[in-house]
């Protein structure tokens, strides 16, 4: 894997070309106004973060405790960083005891070409209490190869989440029973959602493997 | 005497009541069922990372395909993801055009899964009934949208143009003929003898073991569960009409077919008020041609007729397109329920339990 | 043929009134086209559509192939309807070896044709690489009355098939 973070420079590269290729499209239509937005480089608009300020913010803050790196409310949805360490599932079962029953999803996300991301990999836990009617993100940012603690045993939801993001990001868990694949093909190379992997990486071979295999069988 | 020993089963992914490609690996003792594997992906067709390789308004055809008998709500969905992360207000009009196609798309959702459910089941006059009246609405979209099944019904900002003239005149004509239409699948099934041996204390799932398996939409209503984030966290106009939660103790087949029932007609009532409130003035607000979102993450879900359909947006504020999509399909989750559901039940309750699950696996597999 | 060939004991007036004559492989394709079997093998999105045809309002019973069959073992017709994947190409070409001769394959929608959309990883670009397809029909999904249109075809096809051609194939001295 550490060399396909080396090739850095060739998806970089990739990414130029498509901001080439899409740049033309408004051109086409209308070319003098589009060629006068261009020079002034639009600059990135951030979704600005706030402090929490709700109560039951500030209480699930003060009960997780050190656990909690960063809190804040972006976007209107409340937001908690954590760290993978050997707290991790206390963290969240304190999550639970609090009122965050109903765990909705778990995402996978590749950081490789995001600024500002602390590790290359996270994981988002989005939670909704049933009780209290209220919704929040729990986050982690793991290295390439960082195994992180199942949450199987807390909430049995997580199982296709987890082998998700095992089958398509390849973050290892650990601490539960079987981690396989489990939308692509078992003898399938690699995993797709990677963002130095291209959108049809490793089609082309294993499409030849099977023609061939099926025409052998005939 | 006889031998016990553990049968495996296969069953799908080519099956005609798998509902797609589901595939399960039974395992039997006689027929009983044992324990239970399901095999999913086999119609995963890379839409999230394709939708990293589109721009904005691309990836809403992606979203299309999730959960193809419920175009329209997936819609919502992602375009309201996209306008919580720009700040944009969407005219009232187009809120209450997109509420009424939404609607729609629930009983149309609705009428598909009663349907194949009662086809399942063995039931097959209700198949051609409830297929009758889902082309009527099938007219409507067609005639908005030009698609009859995928849409690509909103834009950022509202709606796509304007509604078209003649359109409430067929909606009106829908809300006149549905109500007795709905009398007629009630008399064939709800006191049916067969149907109610069939679904009564079949797939049984408690309200505690539904949440904590994440199970969303009529599977966790009919476990006594009120939640329906139309009401809980009203998007749209959904605040503004009088309507209710179906909700139902029974946490069987039965008890969710009744919400699934219950639900048409609380559609129809939305349906009846937003074409009646049907506001003045645009249809769309004012945005950009070309769309660039904030650098931000958000979620955001909505009542889709499966369940709680979400999505997670990363937008990195440079490109036209979603840096990450994640799709929390309402399907992918509740097909989790599948294997305590049915431990303890005949081989052939499978299809009933799968009926009710309702899954679509465009949604499952994405 | 037509002209001609009355037998012994068959007067003409008898021809005119009771017998048609006409080719043996013209009565097997008819017979053929008019009762062709479907399997259900729906896989994504065109599934709904082909099921739309099969209901009320499209009612493909009218073209003899409103049997759906279950499994491949009583059925002529694969509709391929959808998207399919590299998971499940092997189904699908195990499905078809399943299906007993004479048989024909419509690869329904955009997605069965050339992968159309979905150019990503986990997609078959096009389901004429693992089975022989008779007839493409075109769409996103395809509409009923293409369907019904594209079945069409098919029976035109299968008119035209020559039973002397397959023999040929085979070996066979006719």
């Amino acid at each position: 894997m550490s060399e396909e973070l080396k090739k850095n420079p060739s998806p970089e590269e990739n990414k130029k070309e498509e901001v080439k290729k899409e740049a033309p499209k408004p051109e086409a239509k209308k070319a003098a106004p589009a060629a006068k937005k261009v020079p002034p480089k639009p600059q990135i608009v951030v979704a600005p973060k706030e402090e929490p300020n709700e109560d039951w913010q500030k209480k699930l803050i003060g009960e997780l405790g050190d656990s909690v790196k960063e809190a804040y409310v972006s976007v209107g949805e409340f937001n908690i960083v954590v760290e993978n360490n050997e707290n991790y599932i206390d963290t969240f079962k304190k999550i639970k005891d609090f009122g965050f029953d109903y765990l909705a999803d778990i995402s996978s996300v590749d950081y490789l070409k995001y600024e500002g991301a602390p590790k290359r990999f996270g994981l988002s836990y989005h939670f909704y209490s049933v009780k209290m009617n209220k919704r929040m993100r729990v986050k982690v940012f793991l290295d390439d190869g960082e195994k992180v603690p199942s949450v199987m045993d807390i909430w049995k939801t997580a199982d296709f989440h987890e082998r998700e993001a095992y089958d398509l990001m390849g973050i290892v868990f650990t601490g539960r029973d079987s981690l396989e694949r489990i939308l692509l093909p078992h003898d399938w190379v690699g995993h797709p959602l990677r963002k130095d992997a291209d959108k049809i990486e490793g089609r082309e071979e294993y499409t030849a493997r099977l023609v061939r295999k099926l025409r052998e069988e005939d | 005497m006889f031998k016990r020993e553990i049968v495996e089963l296969n069953m799908g992914p080519q099956h005609p009541s798998t509902h797609g490609v589901l595939r399960l690996k039974l395992k039997l003792d006689g027929e009983t069922i044992v324990d239970l594997e399901p095999e999913i992906g086999y119609l995963h067709r890379g839409v999230e990372k394709l939708a990293e390789n589109f721009n904005y308004l691309q990836a809403l055809t992606l979203t299309d395909r999730l959960d193809y008998i419920a175009a329209v709500s997936n819609n919502l969905g992602y375009i309201e993801t996209l306008e919580k992360l720009g700040g944009v207000e969407v005219p009232k009009k187009a809120q209450y055009f997109r509420v009424l196609l939404t609607e729609l798309n629930r009983i149309a959702s609705h009428l598909l899964w009663l349907a194949t459910h009662a086809l399942d089941i063995g039931a097959m006059t209700v198949f051609l009934y409830a297929f009758r009246e889902r082309e009527m609405i099938l007219d409507m979209f067609e005639m908005y949208t030009g698609g009859r099944l995928l849409t690509t019904t909103f834009r950022y900002g509202g709606l796509k143009e304007d509604i078209p003239e003649g359109f409430d005149k067929k909606v009106k004509e829908f809300i006149k003929i549905f109500p007795s239409r709905m009398e007629d699948y009630e008399d064939l099934l709800t006191e049916n003898r067969i149907w109610k041996k069939r679904t009564i204390n079949v797939g049984v799932i408690s309200a505690e073991d539904a949440i904590n398996l994440g199970l969303s939409g009529p599977i966790l209503r009919g476990s006594g569960v009120p939640y329906d984030i139309r009401k809980v966290e009203p998007y749209e106009a959904y605040g503004e009409f009088d309507w209710e939660v179906a909700v139902e103790e029974g946490c069987d087949t039965y008890a969710r077919y009744k919400v699934r029932l219950k639900e048409m007609r609380e559609s129809l009532k939305i349906v009846e008020q937003a074409l009646e409130g049907m506001p003045e003035g645009d249809f769309r607000a004012k945005v950009p041609k070309t769309l660039k979102l904030p650098k931000g993450e958000v979620y955001h879900s909505i009542e889709a007729p499966k369940g709680e359909l979400g999505y997670y947006l990363i937008s990195d504020g440079k490109g036209t397109g979603p840096y990450r999509l994640k799709v929390r399909g309402p399907s992918f989750v509740n097909l989790q329920g599948l294997k305590p559901m049915c431990k303890g039940h005949m081989v052939a309750d499978v299809v009933a339990i799968i009926g009710t699950l309702d899954v679509v696996l465009g949604e499952i597999d994405r | 043929m037509e002209e001609g060939g009355v037998g012994v004991g068959i007067t003409q007036e008898l021809v005119d009134k009771f017998l048609i004559t006409t080719r043996l492989e013209w009565v097997f394709n008819w017979a053929r086209k008019s009762s062709v079997w479907p399997m259900t093998f729906g896989l994504a999105c065109c599934a709904i559509e082909m099921m739309a045809t099969g209901a009320s309002r499209f009612d493909m019973d009218r073209f003899g192939a409103g049997i759906f069959r279950a499994t491949p073992r009583q059925s002529d017709l694969m509709i391929v309807a959808g998207t399919v994947t590299l998971k499940m190409a092997p189904v699908v070409r195990k499905v078809y070896d399943q299906m007993p001769e004479p048989k024909w394959v419509i690869s329904m929608g955009a997605c069965a044709n050339s992968g159309g959309l979905f150019d990503s990883y986990s997609t078959l670009q096009g389901v004429d690489k693992i089975v022989p397809v008779d007839v493409y029909i075109p769409g996103c999904p395809p509409r009923p009355e293409s369907l019904l249109y594209g079945f069409m075809r098919l029976q035109d096809k299968i008119m035209k098939s020559s039973l002397r051609d397959k023999y040929l194939k085979e070996g066979i001295n006719v």
